[in-house]
């Protein structure tokens, strides 16, 4: 092992008391090269032969496979080189027929910069020009005009994309010679949003059919669990899968550290003394911060312990400019030390560190290796060292090493079918031309949809179609990331901070609520949903604020169900009642007190699983069963992410000793999204699994009662009351075994 | 009150949009705008005073058709029926003459290439005082031919292109060149559409002189699906028109209609000369008028207004009109764009006199 010394070397550290709960050390791999010709454009073959670059076997199968005509979904981890594969064959093909143009589509407006560089130098060493621009929100309208004359690479976002398709007209040129649509950080689309871009890319299709233009997708990610059906559901075709890594890899040594078996230093005291540990050691160290607010404490604290050395922060919300200088520090090595929110963890060009620190569980074993890929240069052995914190999945996997690096990746999940999105995609596309039984059909609509539109006087039948009937651009009602129409404005002196949508503003702009923005707080005084306002001030607290949210919910539909002896589980659609009915203020972790609210709860309709529990089970636990019910929901609803590509705050959950619909006790785990988008079925198929990881979690963590990293939940509406861990323990374990046991 | 998403029951999430729709349309319109807009800004008091007016209608149209009011008629067409009404107010067609289009291009030397201001001052004191003049002129001889050829012919679009190279949109003989077309072929144009950009056109108002009189049309999309066939029937009036004459029409109208035939995949192309009235309003009111918004004009050549609505609310209004299935607030569309097309041939006339005529 590389690091042999070094780590005896912190151990011996006086401020080192036994934190490192496992290390393990995965080896290198040698580089795998392609052997094969591809048959690129000389001018790309001359550019390789002049730079010696040989290829690695995925970029050549991407690059044969994309000069073949198919859709192609490229799934490798981070630093593999996914962006020359594609950028390779697109040029070629770019250079061969002078017509032609391709789109490049990133899920946010940061990454473009960095891809429009690469390009950039890319065609200076092929030595022709093609014109990549970038045309969003941002691009001046004097040279709008131009670009959509000349240009034959276009990059831009999602949100640009919905905007400007009503216009496709003034981008006749452009898409009538379409011929690759290249969708980079394709796992990023999951969820609404995810689904959202997966219509508006039939839309995108739709019109292009028009133009004549049948374009090739190109799909990168990082690796992810489902490429395949992934692929397809986003782009609504099949896709060709590359996902063998050729590239290179160095020795990485994972430590993990448990920061909570020191009580006498605080959390971020000790990351920033790894930090300035590492980086005092000669190791170029990156340390990724789970909110933007951390990040910028973290590197105060590494620097001040760093005296002639340079520790920055890097994030989101920082001017372009200043995120390519800390970038070119960090690859010219004059940057020692970066803290980072997940905004590197994208692909943004920093080159390689000896060193990564993953402070916190990112949310996703995507994300973990994505954030480690940043550690090593080519064959080089680099560090990894993983810092939970306080959260049942950080407190899992330190108890479970082995799991973070040996568990598969997520699935990450979308429903084109949603109902409410497909509703609104439907509007926007009957804006831009009629809609046919046969465009129907490409969304993948069903009748009840033509039908509700026809019904919401939004849209006339028409013999040619479905004619859009409203009165404002059906795209400016139509927001891609949720699925809400009322947005409440957030004011500080009149002047709108932030818009927020409805339901989000109720959890976190209500009245007392303290609100971050851009690292300032703000005190919220009045909610006013009627005007939909919500004013603050600026005030600097020490304190955060946490919602309570009590919630009721009703079985509406069974779609399936399965009956293990007296044991019923159940996934179908659930109707939600939700209300905020009190918030908490914290400091650090404790609780400095409650103030109850009076807000109009919210209601929805989505998908969940249930569990209907034999009533023999409630004799046996006794008067633990409320308890216990309650933990199973917390720990179910705290594990859930571990199977599918999304938040803690994606899911909800409900246990009462008594459900009226399924008159029994019962724990209910539903989504949070409006009809769902597929979360409810994805657990669903791993029940097993779940409920093993669940009973898991709560068996293994040491506490006494329960904790904050078992059952214990920040935003409980009963404030965690009841609760008994054993008693959840022992039904989550009874729960699993019943699915096992003969019938 | 609980605040309701919608699973599989649509109706909710609709009447949310719906609001939403209304909502954004009113506050969108209650912005202060810029002061050159041609759009008026919609005060509060104008709208509560055609929300009276919309209440009156609703009551003394209710049960009755738009022929009960109006002479018309129904035909079909392959692609569904249109409704068309029509009436001759009383009021004088616009008679362009030929003769006036005719003197200024004829005095203006400088539509030659090569003659600037200075040139054409030093020919006119030379004797060279129209074209004319110089038909035997050396140097100018073969470019004098061509233009005596497409005055001959009455061809408008080597004029317009010619003039266009030379002057301003704004310039009078832009607007004399009207004097090329015969009377019957002047169509003006007006249309009401449900929205700004890519929205439905819900009726079209055009008006032309036909045997002395002025006869004026309008094409009335009574629901949605009659869009596309009132555009085909459109598209076949125009076939008889060789200018139009509209109000922002440049920006406005004809580019509105042009995009909703693309959406319908027809020929979109309207390839008439425009004689876009704002440009020249704007030249000759620029000194005496606040602005140049049609009420504006409308009110300095003094033309009343019997039932008016403010533009802004012609969408509320025809959506009201589908959901009350009671033509009263169509008819006040209707009105609405009668009375547009109306001041547009009075605003000519005044301009003919004004810019054209003084001009000479
Ligand atoms: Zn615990
Ligand atoms: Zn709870």
């Amino acid at each position: 092992m590389a690091f042999e010394e070094l780590l005896r070397d912190l151990v011996s550290q006086d401020w080192y008391a036994g934190q490192i709960v496992a290390t393990f050390t995965l080896p290198g791999k040698a580089p795998n090269y392609a052997e094969s010709r591809l048959s690129f454009h000389p001018a790309v073959q001359g550019f390789l032969e002049r730079q010696g670059i040989r290829l690695f076997t995925h970029q050549a199968k991407a690059a044969e496979l994309i000069l073949a005509g198919e859709h192609v979904f490229i799934t490798t981890p981070t630093a593999s080189g996914k962006t020359l594969a594609f950028n390779l064959p697109v040029l070629s093909r770019l250079l061969a027929d002078k017509e032609a143009t391709a789109l490049y589509l990133y899920p946010l407006k940061a990454l473009t910069q960095d891809q429009l560089l690469k390009l950039r130098e890319l065609e200076a060493g092929v030595g022709f020009s093609l014109r990549p621009e970038i045309y969003d929100g941002d691009t001046p309208s004097e040279v709008r005009p131009r670009i959509r004359a000349q240009a034959r690479i276009l990059l831009t976002n999602p949100y640009a994309l919905h905007q400007y398709l009503p216009w496709h007209h003034k981008w006749a040129r452009f898409l009538r010679n379409l011929r690759f649509v290249v969708i980079d950080e394709a796992h990023h689309y999951r969820g609404v949003f995810g689904s959202h871009v997966a219509l508006l890319l039939r839309r995108l299709r739709r019109i292009l059919a028009r133009y004549g233009a049948k374009p090739q997708f190109i799909l990168a990610s990082a690796t992810i669990a489902n490429p395949e059906e992934h692929g397809e559901r986003l782009i609504g075709q099949p896709v060709a899968v590359v996902k063998e890594d050729g590239a290179p890899r160095g020795e990485k040594t994972f430590v993990f550290w448990n920061p909570f078996l020191d009580t006498n230093t605080s959390w971020s005291n000790q990351v920033a003394s790894l930090m300035a540990f590492l980086i005092g050691e000669g190791l170029q160290t990156l340390c990724f911060a789970t909110s933007r607010r951390l990040a910028e404490v973290l590197a105060t604290q590494a620097q001040a312990k760093l005296p002639g050395k340079r520790v920055m922060a890097y994030r989101a919300g920082y001017l372009p400019e200043e995120r390519r200088a800390i970038e070119r520090g960090i690859r010219e090595g004059e940057i020692h030390g970066v803290v980072s929110t997940n905004a590197l963890e994208l692909g943004v060009d920093v080159g390689g560190l000896d060193a990564v620190i993953l402070g916190g569980y990112p949310g996703s074993i995507i994300s973990v290796w994505q954030q480690a890929g940043r550690a090593g240069r080519g064959p080089k052995p680099a560090l990894v060292f993983v810092v939970g914190q306080g959260d049942p999945l950080d407190q899992y996997f330190l108890r479970h090493p082995e799991e973070l690096l040996t568990r598969p990746h997520e699935h990450a999940i979308i429903n084109p079918k949603n109902g409410p999105i497909l509703f609104r995609q439907l509007l926007c596309a009957a804006g831009e031309f009629p809609l046919t039984t046969k465009d129907l059909e490409l969304f993948g609509a069903e009748g009840d949809v033509a039908h509700a539109l026809l019904g919401s006087g939004l849209v006339a039948g028409t013999p040619v179609g479905l004619v859009y009937a409203g009165t404002v651009p059906a795209v400016e009602l139509v927001n891609l990331n949720n699925l809400s129409d009322r947005t409440i404005r957030i004011e500080v002196d009149g002047e709108t901070l932030e818009t927020m949508d409805y339901e989000r503003a109720l959890r976190e702009a209500h009245p007392g609520a303290v609100l971050l923005h851009q690292g300032t707080t703000y005190l919220v005084r009045e909610l006013d949903l009627g005007e939909g306002v919500a004013r603050c001030v600026w005030e600097e607290v020490d304190y955060y604020t946490e919602p309570l949210i009590c919630e009721d919910v009703r079985i509406l539909r069974a779609l399936e169900e399965r009956r293990y002896g007296n044991l019923q589980v159940g996934l179908g659609e659930v109707r939600v009642t939700q209300a905020v009915r009190a918030y908490r203020m914290r400091r650090a972790g404790v609780t400095l007190g409650v103030e109850e609210l009076s807000l109009p709860p919210v209601e929805f309709d989505t998908e969940g699983v249930w569990f209907a529990l034999p009533r023999e089970l409630a004799r046996d636990l006794g008067p633990d069963l409320a308890g216990a019910l309650h933990g199973a929901e917390h720990a179910l609803v705290a594990i859930a992410p571990l199977h599918a590509l999304a938040d803690r705050w994606d899911f909800g959950g409900l246990s009462t000793p008594f459900h009226p619909d399924l008159t029994a006790p019962a724990v209910i785990i539903h989504e949070t999204f409006p009809n769902g988008v597929g979360l409810a079925h994805k657990l669903f198929s791993v029940l097993e699994e779940w409920l093993k990881a669940a009973a898991d979690l709560l068996e293994t963590c040491p506490c006494q009662d329960g904790c904050p990293s078992c059952v214990l939940s920040p935003r409980c509406g009963n404030e965690n009351e009841p609760m008994s861990k054993n008693g959840a323990a022992q039904l989550l374990r009874y729960l699993a075994e019943s699915l096992v046991r003969p019938r | 009150m609980i605040h309701k998403m919608p699973g599989r029951g649509w109706e909710e999430l609709v009447r949310r949009v719906q609001e939403e729709t209304a909502r954004r349309y009113r506050e969108n319109l209650l912005r202060p705008r810029p002061f050159h807009s041609v759009w008026a800004p919609l005060t509060v008091s104008a709208y509560e005073e055609a929300h009276q007016l919309k209440n009156t209608l609703l009551q003394e149209c209710a049960g009755r058709s738009l022929l009960d009011f109006y002479s018309g008629e129904v035909h079909t067409t392959e692609y569904g029926p249109v409704l068309s009404l029509w009436e001759t107010p009383p009021i004088k067609p616009f008679i362009p003459e030929r003769e006036v289009g005719e003197a200024w291009i004829m005095q203006t030397l400088r539509l030659l290439h090569g003659i600037g201001k200075a040139t054409e001052a030093r020919l006119k004191l030379s004797g060279y005082v129209t074209l004319r003049d110089l038909l035997f002129h050396p140097r100018w001889a073969w470019q004098v031919e061509r233009i005596l050829e497409a005055v001959e012919r009455r061809d408008l679009h080597t004029l317009n292109h010619l003039v266009a190279r030379w002057f301003p949109v704004s310039h009078p003989i832009a607007l004399a060149l009207l004097g090329f077309v015969k009377p019957e072929e002047i169509v003006f144009l007006d249309i009401e559409t449900l929205g700004l950009y890519t929205e439905a056109v819900i009726l079209i108002g055009l008006a032309y002189p036909q045997n002395g009189v002025l006869l004026v049309k309008h094409l009335v999309v009574r629901e949605i699906a009659e869009e596309l066939p009132v555009l085909v029937a459109l598209l076949k009036e125009l076939q008889r028109a060789k200018a139009l004459v509209t109000y922002n029409g440049r920006a406005f109208d004809v580019n509105f209609i042009q995009a909703r035939l693309r959406y319908y995949d027809l020929p979109h192309k309207i390839d008439l000369p425009n004689f876009d009235l704002l440009p020249f309003t704007r030249r000759c009111f620029r000194e005496s008028l606040p602005n140049c918004r049609l009420e504006t004009v409308e009110k300095a050549i003094s033309v009343e207004r019997t039932i008016n609505i403010p533009s802004a609310l012609v969408p509320e209004f025809y959506m009201e009109y589908l959901r009350e299935k009671n033509v009263g607030p169509l008819v006040a569309i209707i009105e609405h764009n009668r009375q547009d097309l109306l001041s547009l041939v009075l605003i000519l006339r005044k301009l003919w006199e004004e810019l054209v005529m003084r001009g000479l």
